[in-house]
């Protein structure tokens, strides 16, 4: 279907304001009247608190307000399992944990302050590693865990938990004997140890991946003002503002409709800004100064405590056919999840779990997933989180096997993939899957099979490496207003928080398709708590729960606007029709336009709302990648010659910003595949700035190559399907096949240093 | 500690403060003067959001004591565009999808200023290392590189392409 305006590349409403300078950030609040805040961090990784002494800080005259964690009420906080208190109580249990916050008249004084507050720990024997923290014997970080609470997902005040696939097991629930276990997920269908007795052929692998963090250029801040009658304001650089005036409501012990919390555009977030402990404390140091408190952290604080990707070790054990089918598939993941499960939304499990046996149509699978506290920083959500993880081992892996068997890599997986009428590993239906269809087209586009480029130098060595994957469209709930305005004009009312996905240009050009209008003649209201409820960005939800919602009220409009010129001509509503962006009285000339009925309807509000709830669709993206590389045999350096990338799609609302979600995904796949990590030596973080915590830059860019393929059913707007959490996860895989295709080096864990290639040629050449 | 005078001409306006010797340009220009589009991201000098340009050259201000644009002429992004007329590199990163939640674009834009006044016409190979310093967790840097290439195609008389080819392969 033709559409007028979807499909096009609209400019982006907010783009004058960012390319001038005029879009404002939190940190771009100047309040004269604020007092800086700031915190006081454990340097160690697990010790008890037995003192602190602020005296020689409240000494200092710029100095308003020192709290620590006595001061603060007594709640749990967290965004599933509520197991952290917002500064440390009696214990830290990593380094970086806030321990005392302070509020002064400019940053010296609060700098000064900060480094007078003395704290007397005794140390306690602390556990890094997931697997070390799951033996006997390892110190239990959480000797209360089963008194954790578990936030569910939570819908206008009524508590409703996710509807979890397989068994799974909170803190409050959890199986004896694990003390350290934040969360454990068992999925799978079929009979496992049949399935294994069944096949011809048993591979098993481990792999390991790092812990990276989201790297959005604006390190995270509020601002927090109570006014005299106890009103809250809040601006902060957050995912949600519901979710932070909720959780600010439930700390405070006060009603909701007291908390207003501000739209302000949000420097990438990418997940990482689901957290709002920052803006609870700032909220205390507020009500103890009785001023407005502004805190913006130091980009080493957001390295130091931020909400990083869970580092993983992942364990897969196959069982495959002579014939190449995958037979039996027995995945394991153990997710380092730090020392608080309180900042992984959700179910404190990760949805790249259920990628443990990849898009292959198995018939026995098993998949146990472990989220394990250690006195690390806590971990949190990453654009496709535990994905990256699963994925690079389960994709690795299927190479690893394709190798073994004597098989091509593309051929195998296609033999295997999932096809209609298939469930996926976890037992979840599928509707209109696309992975064959996928796989061809990067045979075709990438010239699989056929002699791939020759290395450009001597001491280099040619390889290309696939990798496949598949990705769920998201759950979640928003609300939308529509208004006609006095000049004919459309205003869209939305309280989705722009963090730079584009969702309101999107929403502009939906509505502008489904009235007729054009998109100038849209504009986007951006509120905060005092517009319609939305739950808070994440999970690829644009197309799907907002660009439905959006689709409800421009859908209601038309009907409301119909209605009301059927009864003004006083002709029988069926004999009204929806053109031009008009009402037209079939039959007749008769004709009333938006302009027409803003005038004539002008005493009383032309509204509609729209709603829409979901669950996580059915249907799944598709996506493939390869990437022909080269490795320097002499320095092990990986150059990346060339990536093809395939993902299917249905409607593409707006070309431009869709293809940007799919580079902007893919060169952060490409920093954690060869650069990206934060460095930790018994649990301290090393690496405290950008410089030395790398991610690529416009040198590091490979050439591109994207390939759409149509697909047919999707449950977004127009059928549309999501985009913004794709690319990532499947880049690592696919370089470390194309690592091992070019010089036989397999490399297991992330991210592939040029030290670990050349280790592995000198290993191969020692054979 | 005893303030110091410093005068400094920005986006063609005149300011004369005193101020602290330790302050950063960035927080002078900042909350100072209450220019926000300069924004700060590592502190460090190394992500290029705290660019400006001072004399027409690069600066990392998270870097620069505000002491030190005494005497000089300076350039934030609230000064590239005229009135409500955006320059050509601005319009090509809305034309070309040059930014996506925007906090890196204000030090992008006077990058590529820099760099188009420095060469007017940029090979791929000088545009990627002249914008080394500037990074962008969004776009992948492909909408960014697309945008300079644009501006700098449409200054060499060619007419700017309204949907930018958008890929590479």
């Amino acid at each position: 279907m033709e559409h007028a305006v979807v499909g096009r590349n609209i400019p982006r409403v907010e783009g004058p304001a960012k390319v001038t300078g005029a879009c404002l950030y939190t940190a771009d609040l100047i309040r004269r009247d604020a007092l800086w805040g700031g915190f006081v961090r454990s340097p160690y990784p697990h010790a008890r608190i037995a003192g602190i002494d602020a005296s020689r800080a409240l000494a200092l005259s710029g100095v308003r307000a020192v709290i620590t964690g006595k001061d603060i009420p007594m709640l749990l906080y967290g965004l599933a399992v509520r197991d952290k208190p917002v500064l440390a109580r009696d214990v830290v249990r990593y380094v970086g944990e806030k321990v005392a916050a302070v509020a002064a008249v400019d940053e010296a004084a609060l700098e000064e302050a900060l480094a007078l507050i003395r704290v007397e720990y005794e140390e306690l024997p602390a556990v890094f590693d997931p697997l070390e923290a799951l033996r006997a014997g390892a110190p239990v970080i959480h000797p209360d865990y089963r008194s954790y609470e578990m936030a569910g997902i939570e819908v206008r005040g009524t508590s409703a938990t996710t509807d979890i696939v397989g068994s799974f097991f909170g803190p409050f629930n959890m199986e004896p004997g694990r003390h350290n276990v934040q969360s454990l997920w068992r999925i799978g269908k079929g009979e496992l140890e049949q399935g294994f007795a069944e096949s011809d052929h048993i591979f098993e692998h481990s792999f390991s991946t790092q812990i990276v963090h989201q790297a959005f250029l604006e390190p995270r801040a509020c601002v927090v003002e109570i006014d005299r009658e106890g009103r809250v304001d809040i601006t902060c650089s957050n995912q949600s503002s519901f979710t932070v005036r909720k959780g600010l409501a439930r700390y405070a012990g006060i009603a909701e409709d007291r908390i207003r919390v501000h739209p302000v555009a949000v420097g990438g977030s990418f997940g990482g800004k689901e957290g709002y402990e920052e803006v609870l404390a700032t909220y205390d140091l507020a009500r103890a100064c009785g001023l407005p408190v502004k805190i913006v952290e130091h980009y080493a604080e957001e390295l130091m405590d931020g909400e990083p990707r869970h580092a993983a070790v992942v364990k897969v054990r196959t069982g495959v056919k002579k014939d190449g089918r995958f037979w039996a598939w027995d995945g394991k993941v153990f997710y380092n999840g730090g020392a608080y499960a309180a900042r992984t939304p959700f179910i404190a499990n990760m949805n790249g779990t259920l990628r443990l046996a990849g898009g292959y149509r198995t018939p026995h699978v098993r998949i146990e997933s472990f989220v394990i506290y250690t006195n690390q920083l806590p971990t949190g959500y990453f654009r496709a989180p535990g994905e990256v993880q699963t994925l690079f081992g389960v994709e690795s892996h299927v190479d690893m096997m394709a190798d073994a068997l004597g098989r091509d890599r593309l051929e195998l997986r296609l033999q295997n993939v999932v096809r209609p009428g298939d469930t996926l590993p976890s037992g979840e239906p599928l509707r209109d899957p696309s992975g064959v269809e996928v796989l061809e087209r990067i045979a075709e586009v990438s010239g699989w099979g056929h002699a791939r480029p020759a290395a450009s130098r001597p001491h280099l060595a040619a390889g290309r490496g696939l990798a496949f994957g598949h990705r769920h469209i998201g759950a979640g709930e928003t609300n939308v207003e529509l208004f006609v305005e006095a000049d004919g004009s459309l205003r869209l009312v939305v309280s989705v928080r722009d963090q730079g996905v584009g969702a309101n240009t999107m929403h502009q050009q939906v509505t502008a398709e489904i009235m007729g209008t054009s998109p100038d003649r849209i504009r986007i209201d951006v509120r905060g708590t005092d517009g319609p409820y939305d739950e808070g960005v994440r999970a690829g939800r644009g197309v799907h729960i907002e660009g439905r919602a959006v689709g409800h009220a421009a859908s209601a409009m038309i009907e409301l606007l119909r209605r009301k010129a059927a009864a003004h001509w006083k002709v029988p509503f069926e004999d009204t029709a929806w053109q031009n962006a008009g009402v037209h009285h079939t039959g007749s000339a008769k004709r009333l336009g938006l302009q027409d009925m803003a005038r004539l309807f002008r005493d009383e509000p032309l509204r509609t709302g729209g709603h829409f709830k979901a669950g996580k669709s059915d249907y799944y993206d598709f996506q493939a990648i390869i990437a022909d590389v080269e490795v320097d045999q002499e320095t092990g350096e990986i150059r990346v010659r060339q990536l093809y990338y395939v993902l299917d799609v249905t409607a593409v609302i707006n070309p431009m910003l869709h293809q940007g979600q799919i580079e902007g995904g893919i060169i952060q796949g490409l920093g954690h595949t060869l650069m990206e990590q934060l460095v930790i030596e018994d649990g301290r973080v090393v690496n405290l700035h950008l410089g030395d915590y790398r991610i690529p830059t416009m040198g590091d860019v490979p050439p591109l190559s994207i390939s759409l393929v149509k697909s047919k059913e999707g449950p977004g707007i127009f059928n549309a399907k999501s985009v913004a959490e794709v690319g990532i996860s499947i880049v690592a895989p696919a370089i470390a096949n194309a690592v091992c295709d070019a010089t036989g080096v397999r490399i297991r864990d992330l991210p592939l240093t040029a030290e670990k290639i050349l280790n592995g040629l000198r290993a191969l050449q020692a054979r | 500690m005893k303030k110091v005078p410093v005068k400094v001409l920005v986006n063609g306006t005149m300011y004369e403060r005193q101020i602290e010797p330790n302050i950063l340009l960035v927080d002078f220009l900042r909350y100072e003067i209450g220019l926000t589009g300069t924004k700060e991201g590592c502190s460090v000098g190394v992500c290029g959001a705290c660019t400006v340009l001072v004399g027409g050259r690069m600066v990392s201000s998270c870097l620069a004591l505000a002491v030190i644009a005494d005497g000089t002429e300076i350039t934030t992004i609230e000064g590239v565009a005229r009135g409500e007329r955006l320059s050509g590199i601005q319009e090509a990163f809305i034309r070309c999808g040059g930014f996506q939640c925007g906090i890196c674009t204000p030090g992008q834009v006077l990058a590529a200023a820099a760099l188009l006044r420095e060469t007017p016409h940029p090979g791929e190979a000088e545009i990627r290392e002249w914008m080394k310093g500037n990074l962008c967790r969004c776009t992948g840097y492909y909408g960014i590189l697309r945008s300079i290439q644009d501006v700098a195609a449409s200054a060499a008389g060619a007419e700017p392409k309204l949907n930018a080819k958008l890929n590479h392969g």
